[in-house]
């Protein structure tokens, strides 16, 4: 024990005489601030007490003043952003919520709002600070409101508490407290130690410094348990330092958290203080260590502190100790005016092993229109930190750092604001030093690589057929029985769009602890870091560069992949579904924060301010083969004879298919002596909903063993490479687009001799999507990932429908609108027709279905379709197994130029135009029970042929044939007329 | 200070009793012109009476500010501006009046020399001087008095002495401890000045054999205007920093007890000294060489 206090004691001399008897040594140098600025917003600082405070958050610099609105209508703190466009201009007010007030004024105290002129004096100063990621405003105020008893000012003082919305449109969430009579508790600062929010606070009737910590309330998220306090224990004179001039958090080279607070008082004294908190124990220890006085050459009045170097107009040569980047700098009010106003001085510190040592010192060179004066009755100095958006390097498309300033603010003799601006360290990426990693798709060298891919589509192959190998191989060598195409042309491209987040380590160790994909990132520091030993880094001076990249600048990458692949069915497929995978191409980028000299070479980096950018910079494309025996396909035999595992009555996709409506996207035949159909997804369909992917992997590492491990996950060492062990995790949303791009084709198909164990095949594609299918069974297999999915069945009967009218991709108006179709074999069962929205059919797309057992339909209710539009239909019936069949799914437009156009009640649809004279059928729906006339005239209206349909005994459609004469390729008209109603259409002959 | 100020009113007071009524006569009447040479030292208590700074760094936002009678006031209680000025002149003077029988002498005359000027302005709360202008002793100074004497007798008699003394320059060396020189940057400062001193005083003139000796109360005046100005020229960018000061000081007090003593050692030969001694003190010595 006695050697632990003997080494203490030892430890803060050595530390008092690293402090003080530097600047004894060195000579006074005076430096002139690289620039100054005043505010030309006559906006008035507080002078009530302590009610100005600056603060950076998330890249922006912002000011709190506790100042009335200009005709004393009460007192409210007012927000202004400070530089916002690095410009110098004057202060912009920061409005929150609806009506953009840049004040607070919703604490909810009594008489907040009203037209008292009695301005509530502070209780010290206000405070802004960091907690649990959100900005946080802080003041104690006496009740303005009057007893209504003796009607004097209430001796009750608030508590004050406002958190800053996340977005400008909202409010804060303001609450306060009240606590009678007048508290000798007065708090100077707060900051964020694990989840707790602790102040620096003083009881100014015990005269003695305390730390208190509050915790949140989890119920509303208010900052209001009282947790612990803890007394600091100066030695007996510092007690009577009545101030502080801020801190600064800083982290050892253990990653451990700790503080250094600077106080000063009224004699023009100043002293700085080390806390170091402990994470053991209960209550939580906190060790502190004196770091002496601070002796400025000339007595001060308020001090202000600030992490940095400062250039002060100040070249390279004239930089002493360069390798002492890691130093802060102190700011020093004179006491004592000079005829121009209170004159500054500066202090300078290097941390060398988290030693503090004494840098330069001296006066600071002011305009005589710049020079500080009293707030009222008080001395107020104030730093900030201002962080301008940098182009550094071609390394990245835009801004890619931040040069930092270092201000010191302070009011003038009218109160205005005043500011000097130093410039400061600067936060960039070592362009020579940026490793990537193109091979991630290679798992055969990388274990678990395929961790780092996202799932974004899954096929169960080509379309399936049975197959006699031996046989095929023979009489069609090299040629595929079925094919899926993924197409890549001009004018239809599957493409898979990923947007990737920018992943960024806290340290240099690797550890991925936030991201930009989050809505707030920083979020995800709140709980202790794994690995360390608790505590926050949330607030360590070197990530507030990247709180403001990722509240500035763009930290998702976006990346489209296109999908250009034949998928044939061939021997050595038929067992095998494949996965699509998109794997990243991803750089690394080291960030340091290096000391405003250190322009060029970048030597002189701060130490633990390493940290790592990865950022997809592409993407590729794998496919997994995947047995079609196993999830999520359950086809044990899919080369069996019957194709019985295909079957619809026995897939389990089929009940979700019957459970929602679900149509077929493409439809497939063939028969023995045929050719077999191809089909195509021929209208655009835009799955814009995006999903997002968190994919994790791990990398391993050690001191000894070196690992396959991609290069991005090494690190350059002075003895070579070697690598970490940690994780990865790659956050990203992925959404799929123009999936008419797909092509599912059995052209290949002619005779069953050719080795085909099946005399005929009649196949449904369906097509699932995450956006239309979200209750899918699959994705509950797919650990997360939601690809789209492209599955087969195959039906058990020969039963086709034949979509007739309105044919595919036409465009018509609603006269025209007459549905025709026709069953193949013996008609079906519960026949439906169907329109939808979506060329994906299903429950939630269908706007309307009218069973019918006619072959054709028209009676769709009026302003149901929209001009302009397009719309999918298709009809669907039972076979004689109950099984669903579908049509393929056709589209129509509905005509623009229809709208409001009183259309008569006699419908005509002519298909197919163009056609062939024989193959041509006009379709029409009388509205009334009677026979229907066509006439046929040329071009000139020459007279050509006529014909009429029988009467028939209810007003149902009727389809006519062209009459029966020699027509020339051309165009015609064709009349078509009831008793009552006429209609004109033109009639293309090929 | 004081108590001399009060002895010297008292001799003065006591001055017609002891005069006689016998018409005034020259020690030396006939020379009606002299020439000589004087030097002067003034050191004098200033406070401000305005003061504006001009500012424009980097070119950015000129502005100009004009300190307010309270502000002033205020600077004017916690800082010592001593002004000091040593001139070297030369002197032509005649007499203007002087005719025989008569009791009325009036005398007048012109000088011009050169000057050194020292400003130094104290802060009383840091202890510690702000700024300190001095000039070399090359600055031009001119003056003109004049000498109204009525002589009661032989011995006795009263005499009027208004004086007016100007100079004016810029300064060669400064010590500036507001705005000490900052590192990289090149900074050159001027100071240009004008100092107007007025000074009268009625004196109990008593005069025995070839001396003559005078006392009695004197008023003065002092203008002293200074445009101090620090241009600073970053070495890297070239950027110029300006900083002008303009200020116009006058004595803290006005009054003071001035005595002289003359001795015509030979007819050709006079020399004299005159003091204004109070809060502030002025000297003034010099030969003349009557003809």
């Amino acid at each position: 024990m006695i050697n632990k206090i003997y080494s203490r004691s030892m430890r803060q001399l050595l530390v008092a005489l690293l402090i003080g008897l530097p600047s004894l040594a060195k000579a006074q140098v005076q430096l002139s601030p690289d620039h100054s600025w005043k505010d030309g917003s006559k906006i008035n600082w507080c002078s009530d007490g302590y009610g100005t405070t600056f603060c950076l958050y998330n890249g922006l610099l912002y000011a709190f003043n506790y100042t009335d609105n200009g005709i004393h209508n009460g007192a409210y703190p007012y927000l202004y952003l400070v530089n916002k466009n690095h410009d110098f201009t004057d202060l912009e007010p920061y409005g929150l919520g609806l009506k953009q007030k840049n004040r607070i004024d919703n604490f909810g105290y009594p008489g907040e709002v009203g037209d008292e002129y009695y301005r509530p004096p502070l209780l010290g100063p206000i405070l802004t600070f960091q907690y649990q990621g959100r900005l946080w405003y802080y003041q104690v105020i006496k009740n303005k409101c009057q007893d209504p008893v003796n009607y004097k000012i209430a001796d009750t003082y608030f508590e004050c508490w406002a958190k800053m919305p996340t977005s400008q449109q909202q409010e804060c969430m303001s609450y306060y407290y009240p606590a009678d009579g007048s508290p000798t508790v007065i708090r100077y600062c707060a900051f964020q130690v694990d989840s707790l929010l602790c102040f620096i606070s003083r009881d100014n009737a015990a005269n003695q410094w305390m730390i208190q910590e509050y915790v949140a309330a989890r119920s509303n998220n208010e900052v209001v348990r009282f947790h612990w306090q803890h007394n600091i224990t100066l030695p007996g004179t510092l007690n009577s330092y009545t101030q502080m001039g801020g801190y600064i958090p800083r982290k050892d080279s253990l990653d451990h958290q700790y503080f250094i607070l600077s106080f000063y008082n009224e004699n023009g004294d100043a002293r700085l203080w080390r806390l170091t908190p402990d994470t053991t124990g209960f209550p939580r220890p906190i060790s502190s260590t004196d770091l002496g006085t601070v002796l400025f050459s000339k007595p001060v009045s308020a001090i202000s502190i600030a992490p940095g170097t400062i250039k002060a107009c100040r070249t390279i040569d004239q930089v002493s100790d360069k390798y002492s980047d890691d130093r802060m700098v102190m700011f020093g009010l004179n006491k004592n005016k000079s005829t121009y106003g209170y004159n500054m001085q500066y202090k300078e510190y290097y941390f060398s092993n988290e030693y503090l040592i004494t840098g330069g010192y001296g006066d600071l060179d002011l305009s005589y229109n710049d020079v500080p004066s009293k707030a009222g009755e008080t001395f107020q100095i104030k730093t900030g930190l201002e962080l301008k958006p940098m182009d550094y390097t071609p390394a990245l498309d835009g801004n890619d750092g931040y040069q930092s300033f270092v201000w010191v603010f302070y009011p003038d003799d009218n109160k205005n604001f005043h500011g000097q601006q130093f410039t400061s360290d600067q936060w960039r990426l070592d362009p020579k030093e940026i490793p990537y990693s193109d091979d991630l798709y290679n798992d055969v060298a990388y274990d678990s690589i395929s961790d780092m891919w996202t799932l974004v589509g899954v096929i169960e192959g080509p379309p399936p057929v049975s197959v006699n190998w031996p046989v095929w191989n023979v009489k069609k060598p090299d040629t595929p029985v079925s094919t899926l195409v993924l197409e890549n042309t001009s004018s239809t491209k599957l493409n898979v769009v990923n947007a990737s987040n920018d992943q960024w380590t806290v340290g240099e160790t690797m550890e991925f602890t936030f991201s930009g994909g989050s809505k707030e990132p920083w979020m995800g520091l709140m709980g202790p870091i794994p690995g360390k030993k608790g505590w926050s880094l949330t607030f360590s001076e070197t990530l507030k560069y990247t709180h403001a990249q990722l509240n500035l600048e763009k930290s998702s990458q976006e990346h489209t992949v296109t999908m250009d692949n034949t998928y044939g069915l061939f021997q050595s497929s038929q067992d095998s579904g494949t996965f699509i995978y998109t794997v990243p191409k991803i750089k690394r980028y080291r960030y340091n924060v290096y000391p405003w000299w250190d322009t060029n070479d970048l030597k002189y980096p701060l130490p633990h301010s390493t940290q790592y950018l990865f950022r997809t910079y592409g993407m590729s494309v794998v496919n997994k083969l995947m047995p079609l025996s196993g999830s999520p396909f359950f086809i044990p035999h899919p080369n069996d004879s019957t194709m019985h595992d295909w079957k619809s009555t026995v897939r389990r996709i089929q009940t979700y298919i019957i459970d929602h409506d679900k149509g077929e996207a493409l439809h497939l035949d063939w028969d023995n002596n045929s050719i077999g159909t191809g089909d195509h997804l021929t209208s655009t369909i835009d799955t814009t909903s995006s999903t997002a992917v968190s994919k994790t992997y791990y990398f391993r590492g050690s001191a000894t063993f070196e690992y396959k491990n991609p290069s991005i996950f090494k690190l350059s060492k002075a003895t070579g490479f070697t690598v970490l062990q940690g994780k990865y995790t790659n956050e990203s949303s992925v959404s799929s687009q123009n999936m008419n791009a797909i092509t599912c084709s059995l052209a290949n198909l002619r005779l069953q001799s050719d080795g085909l164990k099946i005399p005929y095949l009649h196949e449904g594609v369906y097509l699932f999507t995450w956006d239309q299918d979200s209750t899918f069974w699959v994705y509950d297999s797919l650990g997360g990932s939601r690809p789209w999915y492209i599955a087969y069945t195959v039906g058990n009967s020969k039963k086709m429908i034949h979509l007739l009218s309105p044919t595919d991709g036409s465009s018509l108006g609603e006269s025209e609108l007459l549905y025709n179709w026709e069953v193949k074999d013996s008609p079906l069962a519960d026949c439906r027709m169907v329109i939808a929205n979506s060329r994906q059919i299903d429950k939630g797309t269908i706007i309307y279905q009218e069973r019918t057992d006619a072959m054709a339909a028209s009676g769709l209710p009026k302003n149901l379709l929209q001009p302009g539009k397009t719309y999918y239909w298709a009809v669907t019936g039972k076979d004689e197994y109950g099984q669903p069949v579908w049509s393929r799914t056709w589209s129509f437009t509905l005509k623009k130029d229809e709208t409001g156009t009183a259309a008569g009640d006699l419908k005509a649809s002519i298909y197919p135009n163009p056609g062939k004279s024989e193959e041509i059928r006009i379709l029409v729906d009388p509205s009334k029970d009677e026979p229907v006339e066509i006439t046929l005239f040329d071009l000139s209206g020459r007279f050509i042929a006529e014909a009429q349909s029988p009467r028939q005994n209810s007003a149902q459609a009727v389809i006519m044939k062209l009459p029966s004469v020699n027509l020339n390729p051309g165009i015609y008209f064709l009349r078509i007329r009831t008793s009552g109603e006429q209609v004109i259409r033109k009639v293309v002959i090929e | 200070m004081k108590k001399l100020t009060f002895v010297i009113l008292a001799i003065l007071g006591a001055l017609p009793a002891m005069s006689q009524d016998k018409p005034s006569e020259p020690a030396k009447r006939g020379s009606r012109f002299y020439a000589g040479i004087s030097y002067a030292y003034m050191k004098v208590d200033m406070k401000l009476s305005s003061l504006s700074n001009y500012s424009d760094w980097d070119g950015m936002n000129p502005e100009t500010r004009d300190f307010t009678d309270d502000q002033v006031k205020e600077i004017n209680s916690f800082i010592d501006r001593e002004n000091q000025v040593n001139n070297l002149a030369v002197e032509f003077g005649m007499k203007l009046l002087d005719k025989p029988g008569s009791a009325w002498q009036i005398t007048g005359t012109l000088m011009g020399g050169i000057a050194m000027t020292d400003l130094n302005v104290y802060n009383k709360n840091s202890e510690s001087s702000e700024l300190h202008l001095k000039s070399n002793f090359s600055k031009p100074n001119f003056g003109i008095g004049f000498n109204i004497v009525y002589n009661f007798n032989l011995h006795w008699g009263l005499s009027l002495n208004p004086f007016f003394m100007g100079t004016a320059g810029a300064s060669n060396s400064f010590e500036d401890n507001i705005n000490p020189d900052p590192v990289n940057f090149s900074v050159s400062r001027t100071d240009k000045y004008r100092t107007f001193y007025e000074h009268i005083s009625l004196l109990a003139r008593y005069r025995v054999g070839n001396f003559g000796f005078g006392a009695g109360p004197g008023f003065y005046w002092i203008n002293s205007w200074h445009k101090y100005t620090i241009e600073r020229t970053n070495n890297t960018t070239g950027l110029l920093r300006i900083d002008e000061a303009t200020t116009k000081a006058i004595p803290r007090y006005f009054i003071d007890g001035t005595v002289s003593a003359e001795w015509q050692i030979i007819d050709l030969l006079t020399v004299y000294a005159h003091a204004g001694i109070g809060m502030d003190l002025v000297i003034m010595t010099g030969i003349h060489f009557n003809f």
